[in-house]
């Protein structure tokens, strides 16, 4: 059954059919407070000529709102399992794969491999709440993390605004829960079975975890599962309606991109890496304040081109297997396989060598206002 | 009875009730909340509010204001 | 984004007749228009009605046995479809305007209510302290408060929180006439309002009114700017016009600003000329 989208998403009326003009981009790019209507227009074939003013503005833009700066996280996954039937994922519960999840003296082997590398910031994976791992278990993950890192984020489930409190007691700052495409036709048909297959209750699960006093939230969408359009103005409106009921806490967007030739997958609707870096732009002149992240699966000529062109938060180094770093070579396929294998040395140099300095530690959690303190 | 009526010292001639005292004092018409003693007297109870030696009448009403 | 009227639960009928609600009640006017200051009775229920206004801010004061010539209010309670909101001006702590408002009500009859409590009496500029635990007692007793605030976008949240049915952040000084000095904490404002945005206060020039609409604010309150005006009848007329167009300006959009950017001597976006997946 096709769920209804809730009006404060719909994005219909800024997606009326009728083609955007080079004149309805001219008027999206001097725009001063630019909104759903703006991001269509730039989103639009018109303004495909614009590309290098849209980096360009992009640019300044993240510069006057990050300095000359890249936040560093580093994933890391705990365990595989999943029951969820996600079209477009090699670990859905009826593809064989190797299931496991790392045991706290495994986790707390690969958090000090990360803390090693430099990370201050860590996010914590899993798929959908199993027996194997479930709450408890993220929750016990948590408090390992927090121990060592300024900054713990989860990504996850969906959990109850009461879990999310837990958590965020735990040491958890940052809630990451992608909607993955917020069409709704597309997401029950993607969706098989599965906890997953609940668009509502996914689509609120930010809400609650702001409620519950958590500090940020990621929202994302997986490119290529929809109209690319529809899913930026939907991740628009949803960020908006965060923004306006939480004012007290903040966002990150993330536009991870379909592998092309994973899990026996074909994206209906492919972006090449033109269209990754015109909605990057884009979303940075419409959110000029909001981080905007870049993973590893982009190639690295890819990412040391949007570093600072509205990216300004990204990972290296990564290890998207479970108990990944503890491994020689990074071991994975289809949607998790990292494209950008550079340790944090090479990558950071990089970004020197481009005026950029990654920013490893952004947040003390000494001032954290609960009884755990990260020792840092 | 003595009253103080709007902070002033008040000879009251008529005091049996609020009513009264508003007919005595010429205010009818325009809208006028009347607090005895910090309580606003409701305009249903006026005619049966009877006023005691040094009870604190203060009248309020729109004044022109931005 | 220009206020996108769904956004405070709008129906497509106020959209279309670009009416406004605050606190559950519809307003066609954008023009607010207080009453202090005039000169006469008939001035002020003159420039009401050249205003248009449809909100009329009212002080309570402790009077006695008005006379007849004084009475600045008597006619204006004949003028059809006015809602008088009483402010609780002079108040200089909540409690005292928390009495006031209640009072307010009293005489009323209506739950509006401006919560204006300036203990500075040289500058008048709103307490915030004060202005918000007032505003948060009595929008908890049913009052639809509209609070006279300090242009702050945190405070504004604040306000918005504990149940405020509109904000009313100050342009500039009462009675200054600086205009909207407080522009740009008004577009901080403006972003996240949930609640209507009414510019009060300093405003001296009907093109002032007219920026603060084009800027997205849903409504102006002047009082000063008209009856200190030469001709406040004419005055108040010129505001209506003025706050009409800003508001035709903010629902047609603007131009952008002209300065285009200079491009860069080599393209950022060179690396995506190489072929990637």
């Amino acid at each position: 059954m096709t769920p209804q989208m809730p009006a404060w998403l719909d994005p219909s009326p800024w997606l009326d059919g009728r083609g955007s003009t080079p004149a309805d981009v001219e008027r999206a790019l001097g725009c001063d407070a630019p909104g759903p209507r703006e991001l269509a227009a730039l989103l639009s074939p018109a303004a495909h000529p614009y590309m290098e003013v849209m980096a360009q503005r992009a640019r300044d833009l993240t510069r006057r709102h990050f300095g000359r700066t890249i936040s560093m996280y580093a994933p890391l996954y705990l365990a595989n399992y999943c029951t969820n039937g996600c079209a477009y994922c090699g670990f859905a519960s009826d593809r064989v794969q190797p299931r496991r999840r790392l045991e706290p003296p495994e986790v707390e082997e690969e958090l000090a491999m990360l803390k090693e590398m430099g990370f201050e910031e860590v996010l914590l994976l899993t798929g959908e709440r199993t027996s194997h791992a479930g709450f408890d278990y993220l929750l016990e993950c948590v408090s390992l993390a927090a121990q060592r890192f300024h900054a713990v984020g989860i990504e996850a489930f969906p959990m109850t605004a009461r879990e999310y409190a837990l958590l965020a007691e735990a040491g958890c700052s940052g809630v990451t829960i992608y909607q993955e495409t917020y069409d709704p036709r597309q997401y029950d048909r993607l969706h098989r079975w599965g906890p997953k297959k609940d668009y509502l209750d996914r689509l609120d699960a930010p809400a609650r975890a702001m409620e519950a006093g958590m500090r940020t939230v990621g929202l994302g969408v997986l490119l290529g599962l929809s109209d690319p359009v529809f899913d930026a103005v939907c991740l628009l409106r949803h960020a908006a309606h965060l923004q306006r009921n939480h004012w007290k806490s903040g966002i990150t967007l993330s536009f991870p991109r379909l592998r092309p030739q994973a899990g026996n997958f074909a994206a209906t609707f492919p972006v090449d890496e033109a269209g990754l870096a015109r909605l990057v732009f884009a979303v940075r002149i419409v959110l000029p304040d909001v981080p905007l992240l870049l993973s590893t699966r982009e190639r690295p000529e890819f990412r040391d081109g949007m570093a600072g062109l509205g990216i300004s938060k990204m990972s290296a180094a990564s290890r998207t297997s479970v108990g990944g770093y503890g491994e020689a070579e990074t071991a994975t396929e289809g949607q998790f396989e990292v494209s950008d294998k550079r340790g944090v040395p090479e990558f950071c140099s990089m970004l020197r060598s481009r005026g950029l300095e990654p920013v490893f530690k952004n947040w003390d959690s000494v001032f954290r206002d609960s009884s755990v303190r990260g020792h840092g | 009875m003595k009253l103080i009526v709007n902070g002033a010292a008040y000879e009251a001639k008529r005091p049996e009730s609020v009513t009264a005292l508003l007919e005595e004092m010429g205010i009818g018409g325009r809208p006028v909340v009347v607090v005895l003693n910090d309580e606003v007297v409701p305009a249903s109870s006026r005619s049966t509010c009877g006023l005691r030696e040094g009870d604190c009448v203060d009248l309020f009403r729109l004044v022109g204001g931005g | 984004m220009t206020r996108e009227s769904e956004e405070k639960g709008m129906d497509r009928q106020d959209k279309a007749q670009d009416e406004w609600v605050v606190g559950g009640h519809r307003f066609s006017s954008r023009l607010l228009m207080g009453t202090g200051k005039f000169q006469d009775a008939e001035t002020m229920v003159g420039a009401i009605m050249a205003s248009g206004a449809q909100i009329v801010t009212v002080a309570l004061r402790r009077v006695g046995r008005i006379v007849q010539e004084d009475d600045m209010l008597g006619p204006l309670g004949e003028l059809k479809g006015i809602t008088l909101m009483p402010n609780t001006s002079g108040a200089r702590n909540a409690s005292e305007a928390i009495r006031a408002a209640r009072l307010g009500r009293e005489l009323c009859g209506s739950p509006f209510v401006k919560v204006e409590i300036h203990p500075n009496p040289h500058h008048l500029m709103p307490d915030p302290i004060e202005t918000f635990e007032a505003a948060r007692i009595l929008a908890a007793e049913g009052f639809v408060v509209m609070p006279y605030m300090p242009a702050d976008p945190v405070l504004a949240k604040r306000l918005e929180d504990v149940g405020c049915a509109s904000l009313m952040p100050l342009g500039s000084a009462i009675g200054s006439g600086r205009g909207l000095a407080t522009a740009e904490m008004l577009r901080l404002i403006l972003r996240d309002a949930r609640i209507p945005v009414i510019v009060d206060a300093g405003l001296r020039s009907p093109s002032e009114a007219a920026a603060a609409l084009e800027m997205g604010c849903d409504a102006v309150l002047v009082n000063s700017a008209v009856a200190a005006s030469g001709d406040p009848i004419a005055m108040a007329a010129a505001f209506a016009q003025a706050v009409g167009a800003g508001r035709n300006a903010h629902r047609a959009g603007l131009m952008p600003q002209g300065g285009g950017t200079a491009l860069a001597t080599s393209p950022l976006t060179a690396f995506l000329s190489v072929e990637g997946q």
